[in-house]
């Protein structure tokens, strides 16, 4: 029997069962336009299943719990120091597991550069007009994944409670508290009691190892199938129009072209983690609420947040003897709650101004859309 | 002569330029060749990558740039960038220079679905609507309303417990009248004289079980202790009173928020909050002179024992820490 035959089999079984053949042949020719800036949302793409699984790798031998224990292990500037088995666990992937510190790198560079490439991908999409009709509610998706991420993040480089991530969540509980009349009340069920107490880690664990990675996949699968079913928008150029598709079919070149760039992504994270260090939480040591490093910085993504909340006045008003904290509130929720809000719904917002209800699947040149381009750049 | 300007035609897709390995049989074989060698290198670095793993953890190779560097951790990592990057560097070879290059065209169509099916989809879904009768049992829909909303609750109800009620708990600390000045770490009493002058010190309060503190009572107890000159302070006479022999002491918990206020400069006699740079002038009852926290830190009212170990005379007189609602009510 040739491999042909024995293929031809297989799929006759498959056919006659789901009648995916046709299906399949359109499919398989489906055509994509190729640039480079369309690469920038694969990146992301590619980074969330890194993502998947070098976090899944972690989990075998991170223990996500506040439980004192005194550490014994390999590191020897924290020998007999008191510390969270979740701190403890950490140094353990990183100084004990054979390729635990590398998996760690690679995790944690993966969550950068996944958070740079949605960022660059939204910008692509942004100043090239690509969320106009019919594609606004992807938009609106999109933007949910920057937040997701946003959050996702956090909680990640939260986990391994080392000094630094420990005060990143003391500001986190700020906020928290903050919030006008119920606020210290959220903040005690979040916690499950008084800042840190020892329900938080577990807590954050599930919420980042299944809650929020499950809402991305639903999400992630939702905005691929709109740019399949819709199809790709393309550069203007010759032989281009609004009504055609010009690229290459996916069977053969698009498949190899972005299975390899999947390798490629890999490859280069993989680089970076195995060259560039990253989070040092030994360097750090334990979380105390008592102790503080100096410089204490979030990851890139949060700078803004972090920025904005140093450059608020310092405003706290009083009235009828409650308080309220302007100098948390704005910079903490108020300015970024108007700043996404607007985000998802600038599709509206110029279609609106400019009365263009049309569909569009040709891109703007950034220099040919000057208003945009001159919002996006401010 | 006319001004107007003719619309510029569609040249259509420029014509199609063959590769060399297209034609030319060696170009094609060369191709093939370097697509094989870099499926290759992968091999090579998956090769490197399982030496890595049993390289002993304390050997370390020097690089350029990059100083001494653990072999097994460098090896590990470069081993897997290598077998990764290089089989998607083939795979990007192979497309770009053997697989078809011509770009094809596809037609878009309309997402629009035609006016009869649209006038179909609607009529369909007024029949629906109107065999369950919502519109006119007006009855079953306010129940129904009601009930569907009320069910909502109960979700929230089962996630009472996540945590007690604050209650007084973030207004209460473990300092008391009395309550001893111990170091941290050691928890040992302190005398005035322990401190020099320009000295800075973190203190917690004296524990019946220092060895098992709890994180959530340093959160609000760590205090900060400061020596200066008496003739330094610019203090009122209450809060004068309120130091020993130059001693004052502060939460060191920001009331910005929450994070440890631990840089002091010597020579300013400032406090600097190393997460958001609120910057507090302690001769002046930390005072905040720069930076978003909008009230001083607490000072703590301390005096001495008769054998002269620093005491607490007072609790904190206001909640340390950040702002919450009901923060000053009573």
């Amino acid at each position: 029997m040739t491999t042909e035959h024995r293929l031809g089999q297989v799929a006759n079984y498959v056919d006659e069962r789901t009648g995916a053949a046709a299906w399949m042949k359109k499919n398989l020719q489906k055509v994509f336009p190729d640039h480079w800036s369309f690469l920038l949302g694969e990146v992301a793409l590619y980074s969330f299943i890194i993502l998947l699984l070098s976090g899944t790798y972690l989990t075998f031998w991170f223990d996500p719990s506040a439980r004192e224990v005194i550490y014994e292990g390999s590191y020897e500037p924290l020998e007999g120091v008191q510390m969270s088995a979740a701190y403890a666990s950490t140094l353990h992937i990183s100084f004990e597991v054979r390729g635990g510190l590398l998996m760690r790198q690679i995790h944690h560079w993966a969550a950068l550069i996944f958070m740079a490439a949605i960022v660059a991908h939204l910008m692509r999409v942004f100043f090239t007009g690509a969320f106009r009709k019919p594609r606004e509610a992807n938009w609106i998706i999109g933007i949910g994944l920057l937040t997701l991420g946003i959050v996702e993040g956090f909680l990640g480089y939260s986990l391994p409670d080392d000094l630094l991530s420990g005060t990143g969540i003391r500001i986190a509980e700020a906020i928290i508290q903050a919030i006008p009349v119920v606020g210290s009340y959220l903040s005690y069920f979040a916690f499950g009691g008084a800042f840190p107490g020892e329900a938080f880690i577990p807590r954050i664990y599930i919420v980042h190892v299944l809650l929020l990675p499950g809402a991305f996949l639903a999400l992630i699968t939702v905005h691929l199938m709109m740019v399949w079913y819709q199809k790709h928008t393309q550069y203007p150029g010759p032989g281009r129009t609004e009504k055609n598709v010009v690229g290459y079919p996916l069977m053969p070149v698009y498949m190899a072209k972005a299975g390899g760039f999947f390798f490629i992504v890999f490859g280069v994270t993989a680089f970076i983690a195995a060259v560039a260090s990253i989070n040092p939480i030994w360097l750090y040591g334990p979380y105390t609420p008592g102790q503080i490093s100096a410089g204490s910085q979030p990851d890139w993504y949060m700078g803004w947040l972090d920025g904005l909340v140093r450059m608020a006045p310092p405003i706290e008003t009083y009235f009828f003897g409650y308080t309220i904290s302007w100098n948390i509130l704005i910079p903490g929720l108020i300015v970024p709650g108007i700043l996404f809000t607007g985000m998802a719904l600038y599709p509206f917002i110029e279609s609106w101004i400019t009365g263009d209800k049309r569909e569009h699947y040709l891109l703007d040149r950034p220099r040919n859309a000057p208003n945009r381009t001159a919002l996006g750049a401010m | 002569m006319s001004n107007e300007i003719e619309a510029i035609k569609d040249p259509g897709l420029p014509a199609h330029v063959h590769r060399k390995a297209d034609h030319d049989p060696v170009a094609a074989r060369r191709a093939e060749r370097q697509v094989a060698a870099m499926f290759m290198i992968s091999a090579l670095g998956t090769v490197l990558m399982i030496a890595s793993f049993f390289i002993p953890d304390d050997v370390f190779v020097f690089v350029p740039v990059m100083g001494d560097q653990n072999a097994h951790q460098l090896g590990l990592g470069l081993g897997m960038a290598i077998s990764l990057f290089f089989i998607g560097m083939g795979a990007i070879h192979w497309a770009k220079t053997l697989m078809p290059d011509q770009e094809v065209i596809a037609h878009r169509h309309e997402f629009r679905s035609p006016d009869s099916d649209r006038k179909e989809f609607v009529d369909t879904v007024k029949e629906g609507a109107a065999a369950t009768g919502l519109g006119r049992r007006s009855l079953i829909k306010r129940t129904l309303g009601a009930a569907v909303g009320l069910s909502a609750i109960s979700p929230l109800l089962l996630f009472r417990d996540l945590g007690p009620l604050p209650g007084d708990d973030l207004k209460k600390t473990s300092w008391k009248k009395g309550t001893y000045l111990v170091t941290d770490p050691g928890d040992r009493r302190i005398r005035a004289s322990d401190l020099e002058v320009g000295a800075v010190a973190q203190v917690l309060p004296e524990s019946d079980d220092p060895e098992h503190r709890k994180l959530n009572d340093i959160a609000k107890d760590a205090v900060l202790l400061i020596r200066l000159r008496p003739d330094e302070f610019n203090l009122d006479a209450e809060r004068l009173s309120w130091t020993h022999e130059g001693i004052i002491a502060f939460s060191k918990i920001c009331s910005h928020m929450g994070c440890a206020v631990a840089l002091y400069e010597q020579t300013t006699k400032h406090l600097l909050c190393p997460c958001h740079q609120s910057t507090f002038d302690v001769t002046r009852a930390a005072k905040v002179i720069f930076g978003p926290a909008a009230r001083p830190l607490p000072q703590l009212n301390i005096t001495v024992d008769a054998e002269g170990y620093l005491v607490a005379r007072d609790p904190f007189y206001e909640p340390i820490g950040p702002s919450f609602w009901g923060r000053i009510s009573s």
